[in-house]
């Protein structure tokens, strides 16, 4: 993995974002410190000289120039309060007692640069506050203090804060890598399984992780696209391999058919005769074609969009009444038992198809002289329909293999239909998630259809 | 009668103009799209025959700018195009009739009559006359000679649909779409038995059968017999 692309991750850029956001504040907390600590040292200070030019003050009003003057000296021997420097100047600047004396004449704080007073020897300068006042009798007293230790502390303060910034870098910089790394070891997962896709492995799928993270999520989501293209891919080529292999049997046998009336001498009646069959098995050939793309259709499932309530039970009759007669006609008896305003969401015209599909398979294997029945119920939230019959129903083995394209009970293929009438129900019961179960109806088949009236269903698919 | 056929395929546009030609119609041609569209704005057809998938501007396109310019002809799709879907995108179009590739001729020339008498049924007339027959569309009653004939729901919209369309062939598979609205192609003959019913409740008495079959293509209704 390069450097280059560590830094050019999303991971890297957040990292580097939020990094430069903490050192703004860290320099904005760090000179707010700073400014508030040396601010309260100087006003600490500020007040010490305060007070001590206030008690030499009272000295200098009791006892007057001498009385001050003993103070000060007193002071400055007992090195009680070393740290503190004094100056006491007459109105022509010179210096009376004390040792500060280079201070203006002028009431209020000056900041003076002089010798250290405690080791004199290094002759090391340092910046001094001094307060002066003017006292009766044109004398002027001046009591100052080292500064330096202020500075100290404000340059110690910053020295932290510069360490610490260096550290804020060091550790962010790792951070983001490390974060990035992490990024990018995932999103190189996704691109090898997606190059693994791309080579031809449709069944490959990428790794979700159990951390739940916004990529396993995406991940996750991709599964499931992949898995719905696999279906899809799956059904297109289910509808290529249908098309090749059975309808190469009607196309050849009217080839055949032609060929035959080619050869054989005929008269011009036998002739059209050979041609009006030879019509009809192409007129089949193109059903089974239009069949076969319905069914890939239906199983592409873009035909939920334009799902609506529908009155099964509406459909339902109007299917009974489209065959009743020709049911009737064959001696055969539809009995119906149908709950009125069955509804559920759907597809009128294919739940018309569905329905006509079940009671045109019924009526065609029930014998002559008995019944059909079809019932429709609804229950709390479902609607169950059931289409009987008396015929010779379907081995439980065979129960699964209807629903197979082209698949037909009787393998010689004589009666008319294309093996593809159930199909067509399966697809159709799949769309609205629908469950169709074939059982015995002692004889005959029994078929039951369970569809859910809820819409919501559609809205998690 | 003035028809435009708008179809690309060499081979079907001449079938399809020859048939109309010899049904006694004039018939113009485009090869595709771009054509069409200029021939259906110059001259004034009383029916547009469209293929969907055209070179230049498709059907469908074509269509929508036809009734965008305010042109109330009738229009007829002639196409492969079987999905599902399609038949609904072609009518919401502005199309009047939708026809599937591959069809017999004389399905296409029923509709096609069926088409060019259309204006007619604008007119909301709520009884109709056809020879002894006489329907009243409100009382949804039927009679015969002044007869009334019992029919059933089905029955009614059967013979309602075929006095509409009285002296034209009706063919099985319009009746499926117009009367029980089946956009599939049943095996059984629902359309067959329905009609038999209906002949034998419109026939009582031995009388001349109403509902003449044509062969090889459906049913028509005789005004006169």
């Amino acid at each position: 993995m390069k450097l280059s692309s560590l830094v050019s991750t999303t991971g890297f850029k957040l990292s580097a974002l939020y990094l430069g956001l903490f050192l703004c504040s860290f320099l904005a907390i760090g000179t707010t410190v700073y400014l508030l600590t040396t601010h309260s040292l100087e006003q600490q200070l500020r007040n010490n000289l305060e007070s001590e030019i206030a008690r030499l003050k009272t000295e200098y009003k009791s006892g007057g120039l001498p009385e001050l003057i003993d103070e000060i000296n007193e002071v400055i021997d007992s090195k009680s309060n070393h740290a503190l420097e004094y100056g006491v100047l007459n109105q022509n600047g010179q210096l009376i007692a004390g040792s500060l004396s280079q201070f203006k004449l002028a009431e209020g704080w000056q900041i003076l640069k002089l010798n250290r007073p405690i080791n004199k020897t290094a002759n090391e300068k340092a910046l001094f506050l001094v307060r002066i006042i003017a006292l009766p009798n044109h004398i002027w007293l001046g009591v100052g203090h080292d500064s330096g230790n202020i500075n100290d502390a404000g340059e110690a303060i910053i020295q932290a804060f510069l360490w610490g910034f260096g550290l804020v870098i060091v550790l962010g910089i790792m951070g983001g890598i490390y974060i990035s790394h992490a990024f990018l070891t995932k999103i190189d997962r996704i691109t090898q399984s997606t190059q693994a896709i791309i080579a031809g492995d449709l069944s490959h799928r990428l790794t979700v992780s159990k951390n739940q993270d916004e990529l396993d999520n995406l991940a996750f989501l991709l599964n499931r696209m992949l898995d719905k293209m696999g279906t899809l891919i799956a059904n297109v080529q289910q509808v290529s391999n249908d098309i090749a292999h059975d309808l190469r049997t009607p196309v050849s046998r009217l080839k055949f058919r032609l060929e035959a009336a080619l050869m054989s001498n005929l008269s011009e009646e036998q002739y059209k005769e050979q041609i009006a069959s030879a019509i009809t098995e192409a007129d089949t050939i193109l059903e089974t074609f239009s069949a076969l793309l319905r069914i890939s259709q239906i199983e592409s499932q873009s035909r939920r969009s334009g799902f609506k309530m529908i009155n099964l039970s509406d459909i339902v009759i109007a299917v009974v009444d489209a065959l009743n007669p020709a049911a009737e006609e064959q001696g055969k008896i539809i009995a119906f038992d149908i709950e009125q305003a069955c509804e559920l969401y759907g597809d009128k015209e294919l739940m018309t198809q569905l329905v006509f599909n079940l009671l045109e398979n019924a009526i065609v294997h029930t014998p002559e002289h008995s019944g059909i029945t079809v019932n429709l119920r609804a229950f709390d939230d479902w609607v169950e329909l059931i289409i009987a019959d008396h015929g010779p129903g379907i081995t439980e083995a065979q129960r699964q293999k209807v629903f197979q394209r082209f698949y037909r009970l009787e393998q010689s293929r004589t009666r008319p239909g294309n093996g593809l009438g159930l199909s067509i129900v399966a697809a159709i019961v799949d769309l609205h998630n629908g469950k169709i179960v074939l059982s015995d109806n002692y004889p005959g088949l029994k078929a039951v259809l369970n569809f859910r009236k809820k819409t919501d269903q559609f809205t998690s698919v | 009668m003035k028809i435009l056929v708008i179809e690309d395929d060499t081979q079907t546009r001449n079938y399809v103009v020859t048939g109309l030609k010899e049904a006694g119609h004039t018939v113009d041609s485009a090869k595709d799209g771009c054509e069409g569209l200029l021939l259906a704005q110059d001259s004034l057809y009383d029916l547009l025959i469209v293929d969907r998938m055209l070179p230049g501007l498709d059907g469908l396109s074509l269509v929508k700018k036809i009734r965008s310019f305010g042109c109330s002809v009738s229009v007829l799709f002639l196409t492969t195009m079987c999905g599902i879907d399609d038949r609904v995108e072609g009518l919401n179009a502005g199309a009047d009739d939708y026809l599937v590739k591959p069809f017999a001729f004389s399905e296409l020339d029923a509709r096609v009559n069926a088409l060019l008498r259309r204006p007619r049924e604008t007119v909301a007339q709520n009884v109709l006359q056809v020879g002894e027959l006489e329907i009243d569309r409100m009382k949804r009653s039927v009679r015969r000679n002044g007869v009334l004939i019992d029919l059933q729901p089905t029955e009614f919209r059967l013979i309602e649909y075929l006095v509409r369309h009285a002296d034209q062939v009706v063919t099985r598979t319009m009746l499926l779409e117009n009367v029980w609205d089946f956009h599939f192609d049943p095996k059984t003959n629902i359309v067959e038995t329905h009609i038999s019913r209906l002949r034998s409740k419109l026939n009582v008495g031995d009388r001349t059968d109403l509902i003449q079959t044509v062969r090889g293509s459906g049913y028509m209704l005789r005004e006169t017999i």
